[in-house]
């Protein structure tokens, strides 16, 4: 099981915006895909799979999360 | 020391050499960038996609003793000198396998036994570290070469410029290379300067300067081959500008909105690794099956790399580690609750003495017993030996390591705490303690934490010498210790007499930390003694200058006289005044403030800095914790007001009110 977390998207970024899921609950993904994509004030961001497995969706799009908030898992 | 023949043009050899340090920064990048995005690590991380070139070629001209100072947009210096992969981005992230330790981070990578000598996280003081380094090469006779990087940006701030100064007027063996990428943060060199080609500036300072293609292998070859043999020949420094393009934003995850898209695209398209890659093939210099060859080998070292930092666990640590390297002493406290143990002072005999001769002659002491001891100040060489004299021969007895700069604080300190990285032990003047702000960058950036940073590869014994001014308003007058008390690394003295003047510049020269002496003119001309001879006192010592036993009178520097003649006119009263002159204020001497205060029950702390955070406050706060069940009055403050020192001798008075306050104080807690 691997966590996801909100990555640091640069200097002085405490909260960011989980824009869309690229892949959808329960999907299989590989390492590399992106599985979500993050908008900050001054940048917006792919996250990629650190693993390959099964998605496990915890939080939904549109919300605003800190940085190292778990919004998902890789089983 | 060897160096590469810098006659010779790029041979395949050297090519392919340079394209493999290339790929290396450009596939680092690349994993870096994944694992980011993956929120595996997390780190700022400033990319150098574009500017891998001139960093790669240089490396290829320098030789193994020859040393760098980069910034922290210096990934592609940092691996193309051959430091690890695995100990640098370890260090980015702060893990203990990094090559500092994790204290430094990706702004303070250092790897001295490589030439890598600092980091520096602000812009353009990489130039005056340099010049310091420079200045050491130069003055040791040792033919080190010193390149500095920077950015265009950095070609805006004064460092640079007093740098560019420095190593022109005295022909420095340095080479400064501006990566010039286009962009100043997120501002474009249109929107900041005025000039065309950066290297223009280099013509105020009749200083070759060169714009160089940063695409181009061949051409920055040339550039830095020719600079290089001019530094090594005595001839002196050449600014060397790589016009390259950030194919990027100014830190990872900045999406660079505010760069042309367009423009952006054609950068890429013309992407300097892969035109080097088809540059080697096509020229012949390698086969396609070669440079294959040489991804491969980049990708397996990339990979197994990235493997170790994120596989290898974090070193266990204490709280021990946290303090450690912040001074040499590992043990080192800003209140030591025990003394050093005080040398006999010499038995050489007493002469009469101002404190101006006891700086002058500790000075000629320590510059005749140690090659290393340098001096650089304003107007400090003869004839004019400084504005109050202080280095009256010097410069005559010592030569060129006594040195009268051009008035840029900045330039002086930043040379002072360069050459104590190359391991001399230099004196800096400070006129005036109010210039303290122009030079503090050096003063609480750099060198206090040079030594933290590199997790203790590097240190800066130095010297800072400054004089606090007297009636002279609010610019020429200020006692401003507190802001170099509130900066773990330094350590800070400010005597009150010629005997331990003398004896504290001569600790102060050869610490191995970094040290700020103050002195006051209230007393830098006032008769007095000294022994004859060399003679040390230790700092964290202080000294009681007359014993008593219903009070304690807490001083230092000029104050020291107001307590004395406070107990004169307390024991007039029947009060009997103990007075503790300080001598120095980082470390304090806490064994002997508890021991007086223990035994008096009493303390009135006293300076002419600002009462509001001022060192007393400091005091204060520790003889309450130490001794509250003792004291049988609250510690008292008589400081310099809330306000600049002003001018006008009335409101001068009121400003701080000397000896008068202390007796008011200390009548106050006795009765």
């Amino acid at each position: 099981m691997i966590e996801l977390k909100i990555p640091a998207a640069g200097d002085a970024v405490a909260e960011v915006q989980l824009v869309e899921w690229a892949a959808a609950d329960g999907a299989t993904v590989k390492e590399g895909d992106v599985l979500y994509s993050i908008e900050s004030e001054k940048s917006v961001m792919d996250i990629e799979s650190p693993a390959s497995g099964t998605l496990q969706i915890l939080e939904q799009a549109g919300g605003m999360f800190a940085v190292g908030h778990l919004v998902g898992r890789i089983a | 020391m060897s160096s590469p023949d810098l006659l010779a043009p790029l041979d395949a050899q050297a090519m392919k050499a340079i394209y493999r340090r290339v790929a290396l920064i450009r596939q680092a990048e690349q994993a870096i960038g994944k694992q980011l995005r993956a929120g595996r690590i997390s780190f700022s991380f400033y990319p150098v996609s574009g500017q891998e070139l001139a960093p790669s070629v240089l490396v290829g001209r320098l030789g193994p003793q020859d040393q760098m100072v980069t910034i922290y947009r210096g990934m592609a210096d940092i691996l193309a000198r051959g430091l690890p992969l695995r100990q640098m981005l370890a260090e980015c992230i702060g893990h203990s396998a990094g090559t500092c330790g994790g204290k430094g981070g990706g702004m303070g990578l250092a790897r001295p036994d490589l030439g890598l000598m600092m980091t520096t996280g602000i812009v353009g003081s990489s130039s005056t570290l340099g010049v310091g380094l420079a200045l050491a090469s130069q003055l040791q006779g040792n033919g080190k070469v010193v390149t500095v990087s920077f950015g265009d940006g950095a070609t805006s701030i004064g460092s640079v410029h007093e740098a560019m100064l420095f190593a022109s007027l005295w022909k420095l063996p340095v080479l400064f290379v501006c990566h010039n990428n286009g962009w100043a943060e997120s501002t474009p060199q249109s929107m900041y300067s005025v000039l065309e080609n950066l290297s223009e500036r280099a013509a105020g300072y009749r200083m070759p300067g060169i714009t160089v293609n940063g695409h181009d292998p061949v051409a920055l070859d040339a550039a830095f081959a020719e600079a290089i043999a001019r530094a090594r020949k005595g001839e002196g420094p050449t600014f060397i500008e790589s016009k390259t393009y950030r194919l990027g934003g100014h830190y990872f995850a900045d999406a660079g909105a505010y760069m042309n898209a367009a423009e952006l695209a054609a950068e890429k398209a013309r992407d300097p690794v892969a035109a080097l890659r088809s540059r080697l093939v096509e020229e012949g210099l390698a086969t396609e099956g070669e440079v294959a060859d040489l991804d491969a080998g980049v990708a397996e070292e990339v990979e197994r790399d990235i493997a170790f930092v994120l596989e290898t666990p974090m070193a266990p640590f204490t709280t021990a580690d946290l303090t450690k390297d912040v001074y040499a002493d590992a043990a080192f406290t800003p209140i030591a609750l025990v003394r050093p143990s005080a040398p006999a002072l010499t038995t050489g005999t007493m002469r009469k003495a101002s404190m101006r001769d006891a700086f002058n002659d500790a000075l000629h002491i320590a510059m005749a017993q140690d090659d290393g001891v340098i001096m650089l100040g304003e107007d400090i060489a003869d004839p004019a030996s400084g504005v109050v004299g202080i280095s009256k021969g010097l410069s005559t007895r010592f030569g060129s390591r006594v040195r009268s700069t051009p008035i840029a604080e900045q330039g002086i300190f930043g040379a002072c705490v360069g050459a104590a990285l190359a391991g001399m032990k230099p004196v800096g003047e400070l006129l005036m303690m109010d210039f303290l702000p122009v030079a503090m960058d050096m003063m609480v950036n750099h060198a206090p934490k040079a030594r933290f940073m590199s997790g203790g590869q590097t240190s800066v014994p130095m010297t800072m010498m400054t004089l606090v001014g007297a009636g002279n308003g609010a610019q020429h007058s200020h006692s401003s210790e507190a802001w170099l008390m509130h900066t773990p690394g330094l350590k800070v003295c400010y005597p009150s007499n010629p005997t331990d003047a003398k004896g504290l510049l001569l600790s102060c020269i050869f610490d191995p930390d970094p040290c700020v002496f103050i002195h006051s003119m209230l007393t830098l001309f006032t008769p007095g003694e000294m022994p004859e001879g060399d003679y040390r006192i230790p700092l964290g010592l202080a000294a009681v200058k007359r014993e008593g036993k219903d009070v304690t009178l807490i001083s230092y520097g000029p104050t020291v006289a107001d307590a004395l003649k406070a107990a004169d006119a307390l024991a007039a009263e029947g009060i009997s005044a103990e007075v503790i002159d300080l001598r120095s204020l980082v470390p304090l001497d806490g064994q002997t403030l508890l021991e007086s205060v223990r035994k008096t029950r009493r303390a009135v702390v006293a300076h002419r800095a600002t009462d509001f955070m001022g060192p007393a406050a400091e005091i204060a706060a520790f003889l309450h914790r130490e001794l509250f069940g003792v004291l049988a009055a609250p510690v008292a403050r008589v400081a310099g007001a809330y306000a600049p020192v002003p001018k006008h001798t009335g409101l001068l008075g009121l400003h701080y009110q000397g000896a008068e306050a202390i007796v008011c104080a200390a009548k106050e807690m006795t009765q």
